[in-house]
């Protein structure tokens, strides 16, 4: 079978010169019963059929995990990864953006509103909402609401928009991993 | 000096600006290192490298500003 000098393979893998006479044939090497039926690109109809059918299924599920993964990591820091089965990413993430949003609350950095009218203020709204539903726990946190007159609350304002940063790129690592890109 | 920076009055946290530096180079550290790195041993490596990366870039910049503070 294998007697071309040089074509030695290990058990399991398809000797380089058998590989490159089937290319040179101009076809793939497939089994003999789907041969007599098969179609331009080397396969039966109902084979790459159902191989396309199979594929766009596996892709819209890959879609939708990653779109339900992304939604969970942006309400709740942690939580798409949690669900990818990433539980210690999950709880790195959860408490690094939690940290940096509770710290910046405690502070009394200021949160964005989300109509300011100004183009300063709808960016610090954009960033401040990566937090999730931490953006809705500042009425609870600042009670006295924000003081941006000390450093300290200079401070909590950026302490609070990086972590809305930080979760969107968090949210975008969930997105990789559910449609496979990542591990 | 650090550790009595983290005084929590009425709701409100008095922290030193040293104390609010390390704690975001500490945080937005492990987060880079979790986003970049997915080897456990790369990424506290990483982690380090980071939050001595920002440290020393904060102290480095304090310093050229310190003529122009007052």
């Amino acid at each position: 079978m294998n007697d071309v000098p040089g074509n030695e393979a290990a058990f399991g893998e398809t000797p380089v010169n058998q590989t490159a006479n089937n290319q040179d044939s101009g076809r793939q090497a497939v089994p003999h019963d789907t041969l007599a039926e098969e179609t331009p690109t080397g396969q039966a109809p109902a084979v790459h059929a159902i191989a396309s059918s199979h594929s766009f299924a596996a892709r819209a599920g890959r879609a939708a995990l990653a779109l339900f993964a992304a939604l969970a990591a942006w309400l709740v820091p942690g939580l798409g990864h949690l669900l990818l089965g990433r539980w210690g990413r999950a709880l790195l993430f959860f408490v690094a953006v939690g940290g940096l949003v509770v710290t910046g609350y405690l502070l009394r950095g200021n949160v964005f509103a989300p109509h300011s009218g100004d183009p300063f203020g709808t960016l610090g709204f954009v960033a401040d909402a990566g937090t999730g539903v931490f953006y809705y726990f500042s009425r609870f946190f600042e009670a006295a609401g924000p003081d941006v007159s000390r450093a300290a609350g200079d401070y909590g304002t950026r302490f609070i928009a990086a972590a809305g940063v930080v979760n969107v790129l968090a949210v975008l690592d969930a997105i990789e991993i559910a449609t496979g890109r990542r591990s | 000096m650090i550790c009595s920076a983290f005084i929590l009055i009425n709701g409100v946290l008095r922290l030193s600006h040293l104390a609010a530096m390390l704690l975001f180079a500490l945080l937005v550290s492990v987060v880079l290192a979790c986003l970049t790195q997915r080897a456990r041993p790369g990424g506290v490596k990483y982690a380090l490298w980071s939050f001595a990366l920002f440290v020393l870039v904060g102290v480095g910049v304090a310093w050229l500003m310190y003529p122009i503070s007052r």
